[in-house]
């Protein structure tokens, strides 16, 4: 909810009625017209939809699709991943992917990168030092987010270590 | 495009159904169903579209619409809608459900009832009789491939059609549609769900929402405390060192040097004062960076410098290299000038107070100079106008009129500092005179557009002035020689080399070396009496003079560039002073000077994530790290862990912790501690004789292999790889002593009680080994160890092998504890202490609503201010007296802006209109009483308004309403300083002070 709040006014979108669906704990927005949004990823692509940033969306079929599925990621993976290793497991994947890439999808932020750095921020702030070394790639990418985006949606910085701290061995 | 699926997943039917009815190319190749495709998931996920090679989409139901939308483009939030709601609610207990059924032959009921409830609200939803306005979306698609398990074959659901009437009509008409028919018979001939089981089986399953979400956050920072703490999290500890292999030549060598014993090993040379260079060895002179005088040094201006250099000397000292360390403040300059005239009192006051303080940091750092000296001295103005006649007689000094920049309201020359302005080179806005931060180019003040006084915010006028200019182009080719000489032979940090080669390559060009000033070096110039050096042409001389300061015969370090080399540590923004002027000066003077042969430069530390900020209190400053209680060894140990060597760096609090308990506390100290404890409990202090096998030699060659990297690093002043060599030594012995067990062979056979002694009796040698490669890091902490060893004296040198230094029947002291555990509610109160204001802004802004009374007892405080000085001004005063006035109502100006919180707009719009303003303002300040009535009313009325502000802020109003108060609070605050015969603009103050020196 506040991630939504946050977003829109980030964006300078200004929210039609957005509540908390009690049993499912799902948001909903009533985005006029008739139009009942239901669900975080798909009142997030309301948002951008209103907005007036339209390079969040993805320049291209492909992408827009990609950020589709690393939305769904987020619900799906992120937010479900609350026993250790299931957050392994979604360290282990996003690490491996953004070994190779800067950005979730594509060569700049989209709203994939938005949503994923928000979902995240639960896990990385339990990190500890030594973890957030292993995960070096997926960090770094969270550090970038966080210096794009923390202040606008009122997420504490982290503190990650830009050098390698922990070796094993010397050699 | 690729389908990637194994047979018989569900999964699959959307995909195929939308690839067959937009009839676009596509393959499907079947996997096995361990078969990972997408290289980056951890499961082997299924189905998956690879769209182009190696770019996947491992969610069939983006993959869906994916292809739909090659065909024709939509974004319709109800698709969006769907989609997520299938894969957040339904496919979870879809799937479970499935899984119970046509695996475990057992139907979850509790998945079961979950479902029916969804499959309620998609029916509920289902009264237009189609999902979304456009038909046969993703949607459809996504939804049906879903169902189509539930609705068809074993696993079907009992009288859906009847309960779910809605459903019923829109499932039928997409089933039936040939691409649907199509994928049925692909992925589940005959409907027959069973051929599913296998695919359901190997798949992952979707991760469920918990019910106990909203209890984790209590259970959390237990955990997470226990994480810390456990010493098994910490991967060094978990990996064998002693399992790794050593060479026979290894082997061999190191039972050789432990035969040979200490023949072979030279003794520690006695330092006799004064040290001068002697012929036929290795004569380093080590300088770091002179800190200005005015500033109190933090952590990483002390890393930078001081410190690193303190590190390489001590390492020198136990090579028995001839060396020496001096370093001093730097002293002279407008910075000091403005900073005595602030605090009423001389310049060379000013430089006593700090002097003062800078020494006592280093002392309680541990810093060993063996000479901190002082610009300030004779012998350094003797020295630098010498060089200076040198250079002149030369001919590398030249004079021009120099356009400088005189503030009309200051009445003085701006000294580059003073001046801020756009960059005439990449247009960054808050250039500095001397340097732009935007670009990092140096500037001349003149260049740069729309200069500002920094001090008054006035526009600085052009004079002309004669000055003195290091002729540096004249210079260049012998500094090029002298440079590329040394780059290949020296040891320069790259960012030294970088810097100092883009200097070289932009072209050099004649460098002002006069100011017009009073605190600093007269020039020894008919004509140029009344002005002085700039304070970097004479800061570096400050290494010289040091040295002239500690001995009267510094000439055999400083002119005798065969048989010395001259190390430079420093700051990477100090890195051109060095490596361009210094050296320039020292090649133009032509005297045979030692020019700087090694440069190591460090980057910037951070404080936590953000900088060290003296205005806002961020971060540990010198004076600080004392009160904290934590000994300055830890300090040292730590800033050189994270010395910024090659990038940038940051001081953590949380990770000093983890560092001194996981490596001082768990490593180090318990292995020292260990031994110690082990001679001196069970054989009573005394080293036994030492029968060394070959799991021993093992063992000592692993650590010779260790010591050789520390000296090699140390020898490439690579000071944070070291203390890697040391805590591995440690680590080693931590295993060897765990594998061997002393404490159980100890009370064995005789014969294992032998054994016993002599594994102790290597530990303790090789703790004195660790005494001594600590000791540039940690000299206090070297000292207890040695102490605790009663170890001989002429340890203290570092051989390139372990020699037996501890020989049988040496008796040890009493061990105790070196380190002590740091706390995390002791790290919670430092991050506190240190945190400093959140920001300039927010901070000001609390501390408003909290002090009305204070507010306006300012208000007035200005207000009567106001009216002194324009008494004064009416009285014609003199302008010192009036100017002094002035300082003091802007002083109180800038309190009553930071109190009341309201940001004050800077910018170049506004100027324009202010300037008329300030145009009126003569004719008012003339109007004595009128004016002060309407200060008065004005005063009133941004009092009013200020509340009102406040009031609205401490509610929470709209934005939009506060906003629109806060600028007719503005608007008001302008009038007040244009009546008070002040420019508006001097209410912003200084912009955030930069902590730069000069």
């Amino acid at each position: 909810m506040e991630e939504l709040n946050n977003l829109a006014s980030y964006l300078g979108v200004s929210l039609g009625k957005l509540v908390l669906d009690a049993k499912e704990k799902v948001p909903v927005l009533k985005a006029g017209n008739g139009l009942t949004v239901r669900g975080l990823v798909s009142v997030a692509k309301q948002i951008v939809r209103q907005s007036e940033s339209p390079e969040l969306k993805g320049s291209s079929t492909e992408e827009r699709a990609a950020i589709d599925q690393w939305l769904e990621y987020r619900v799906t993976q992120v937010d479900k991943s609350l026993q250790e290793k299931d957050v392994t497991n979604v360290l282990k994947e996003t690490n491996e992917y953004l070994s190779h890439h800067v950005y979730f999808v594509g060569y700049q932020p989209t709203l994939a990168d938005i949503i994923l750095y928000l979902g995240l921020h639960r896990i990385f702030e339990e990190l500890t030092f030594v973890e957030k070394q292993k995960y070096i790639h997926v960090c770094r990418w969270f550090s970038n987010m966080q210096s794009l985006f923390a202040d606008k949606m009122s997420k504490k910085h982290l503190v990650f270590q830009r050098n390698k701290i922990f070796s094993g061995t010397a050699h | 495009m690729k389908l990637y699926t194994d047979r018989g997943n569900f999964n699959s039917l959307k995909v195929i159904a939308a690839l067959e009815f937009t009839a676009l190319p596509y393959s499907v190749t079947e996997c096995g169903l361990e078969d990972r495709v997408v290289p980056y998931l951890s499961a082997p996920k299924l189905p998956v579209l690879e769209v182009s090679p190696q770019r996947f989409l491992f969610s069939p139901n983006s993959a869906t619409r994916y292809i739909l939308n090659k065909k024709s483009e939509e974004d319709d939030p109800n698709i969006d809608k769907w989609l997520e709601w299938e894969s957040v609610q339904l496919q979870p207990y879809v799937v479970r459900y499935l899984v119970s059924v046509i695996v475990q032959k057992k139907p979850d009921l509790e998945s079961l009832s979950r479902i029916q409830n969804l499959l309620k609200f998609l029916n509920a939803e289902l009264k237009s009789k189609s999902l979304t306005k456009i038909k046969d979306c993703a949607a459809d698609f996504v939804l049906w491939g879903s169902l189509f398990p539930l609705f068809r074959g074993t696993a079907e659901l009992k009288g859906w059609e009847s309960q779910y009437s809605n459903i019923k009509s829109w499932f039928n008409g997409v089933d039936s549609l040939p691409c649907c028919q199509t994928a049925q018979s692909k992925v589940i001939p005959q409907s027959d769900t069973t051929c599913l089981k296998a695919s359901l089986n190997a798949q992952p399953l979707p991760l469920l929402e918990t019910e106990t979400r909203s209890e984790e956050p209590a259970q959390k920072p237990k955990t997470q405390k226990n994480k810390m703490e456990k010493p098994s999290e910490l991967p060094p500890a978990e990996e064998s060192l002693l399992a790794k292999e050593a060479t026979p030549e290894e082997i061999q060598a190191a039972k050789e040097s432990w035969r040979a014993g200490l023949s072979k090993c030279p003794k520690p040379r006695q330092r006799k004062h004064p040290i001068l260079p002697k012929s036929g060895e290795r004569n380093l002179l080590i300088t770091s960076a002179l800190p200005y005088v005015n500033n109190v040094p933090h952590l990483g201006n002390i890393i930078g410098c001081v410190l690193s250099a303190d590190v390489f000397s001590r390492y020198c000292q136990l090579r028995n290299y001839n060396c020496l360390y001096v370093s001093g403040t730097d002293e002279y300059g407008t910075a000091t000038e403005t900073k005595a005239i602030e605090e009423g009192l001389t310049p060379q006051e000013i430089c006593d107070k700090y002097n003062k303080i800078h020494t006592e940091i280093y002392q309680w750092f541990n810093i060993s100079f063996d000479k901190f000296s002082r610009t300030s001295i004779p012998a350094h103005t003797k020295i630098a106008q010498d060089i200076f006649v040198k250079l002149e007689k030369n001919g590398y000094i030249s004079k021009d009129g120099l356009e400088q920049l005189q503030c009309q309201q200051c009445l003085r020359f701006l000294a580059d500092r003073f001046v801020e302005g756009t960059c005439p080179l990449c247009g960054f806005d808050d250039a500095r005179g001397d340097q732009c931060d935007g670009c990092g180019k140096l500037l001349n003040a003149v260049d740069l557009l729309n200069p500002k006084c920094k001090v008054c915010n006035g526009i600085p006028q052009i004079k002309s002035s004669n000055h003195l200019f290091l002729d540096l182009p004249k210079v260049e080719n012998k500094l090029k020689s002298h440079l590329d000489a040394q780059f290949k032979k020296g040891i320069w940090t790259n960012n030294a080399k970088v810097i100092t080669n883009a200097w070289i390559r932009d072209g050099l060009k004649p460098r002002c070396i006069s100011r017009d000033l009073k605190w600093g070096i007269p020039i020894p110039l008919e004509g140029y009496q009344d002005k002085v050096f700039y304070v970097w042409y004479d800061a570096p001389i400050g290494y010289i003079s040091a040295t002239a300061s500690y001995t009267d015969q510094w000439e055999q370090w400083w002119k005798n560039p065969k048989q010395v080399e001259l190390f430079n540590f420093l700051g990477k923004d100090n890195v051109p002073f060095h490596s361009v002027i210094f050296p320039s000066t020292l090649l133009g003077a032509d005297d045979n000077f030692t020019v700087v042969n090694h440069m190591s430069a460090t980057e910037y530390l951070n404080y936590e994530d953000t900088k060290f900020s003296k205005s806002r209190g961020t971060g540990v400053f010198g004076h600080q790290a004392r009160e904290t209680g934590i000994p300055a060894d830890i300090f040292r140990f730590y800033l050189l862990y994270v010395r910024p060597e090659s990038q940038d760096s940051s001081f953590s609090w949380d990770d000093l912790q983890l560092k001194n308990n996981s490596e001082l506390l768990n490593n180090l100290g318990n292995f020292i501690n260990r031994a110690l404890m082990f001679v001196s409990n069970s054989f009573g202090g005394e080293i036994q004789q030492m029968k060394l096998t070959e799991e021993d030699f093992h063992l000592l060659a692993l650590v010779n292999r260790e010591l050789i990297t520390y000296i090699e690093n140390m020898e490439q002043i690579k000071l944070r790889d070291s203390i890697r060599n040391i805590l591995s030594i440690s680590r080693l012995g931590n295993q060897y002593m765990q594998a061997n067990q002393p404490w159980v062979l100890v009370k064995g056979s005789e014969q294992d009680r032998q054994r016993a002694g002599t594994v102790v009796s290597l530990c303790a040698n090789i703790a004195t080994l660790l005494s001594v490669l600590v000791q540039p890091y940690m000299p206090a902490v070297s000292a207890t160890i040695q102490h605790q060893l009663k170890t001989p004296p002429d340890c203290n040198v570092i051989h390139k092998e372990l020699v037996c230094r501890l020989p049988p029947g040496h008796k040890i002291g009493k061990p105790s504890p070196l380190f002590e555990k740091i706390e995390t509610s002791k790290i919670q109160e430092m991050k506190k202490k240190f945190e400093g204001k959140p920001a300039p802004q927010k901070a000001t802004a609390n501390a408003s609503s909290g002090n009305p009374q204070e507010v306006q007892k300012l208000t007035d405080e200005v207000a009567a201010q106001g009216n002194i000085v324009r008494e004064l001004k009416a009285q014609k005063a003199e302008k010192a007296v009036i100017n002094e006035e002035v300082a003091k109502l802007l002083a109180l100006k800038k309190r009553l802006t930071a109190m009341t919180g309201e940001p004050v707009p800077a910018g170049g719009k506004q100027n324009s209109k202010q300037a008329k303003q300030e145009n009126k303002t003569p004719v008012k300040v003339n109007n004595g009483k009128e004016d002060s009535q309407e200060v008065e009313r004005l005063t009133e009325a941004v009092n009013k308004q200020g509340t009102l502000v406040r009031d609205l802020k401490s509610q929470k109003a709209e934005k939009s309403r506060i906003d629109s108060e806060v600028a007719v609070l503005l608007d008001l605050k302008r009038q007040l300083a244009v009546a008070q015969g002040q420019d508006p603009e001097a209410l912003t103050g200084g912009k955030g002070k930069k902590g730069k020196k000069k």
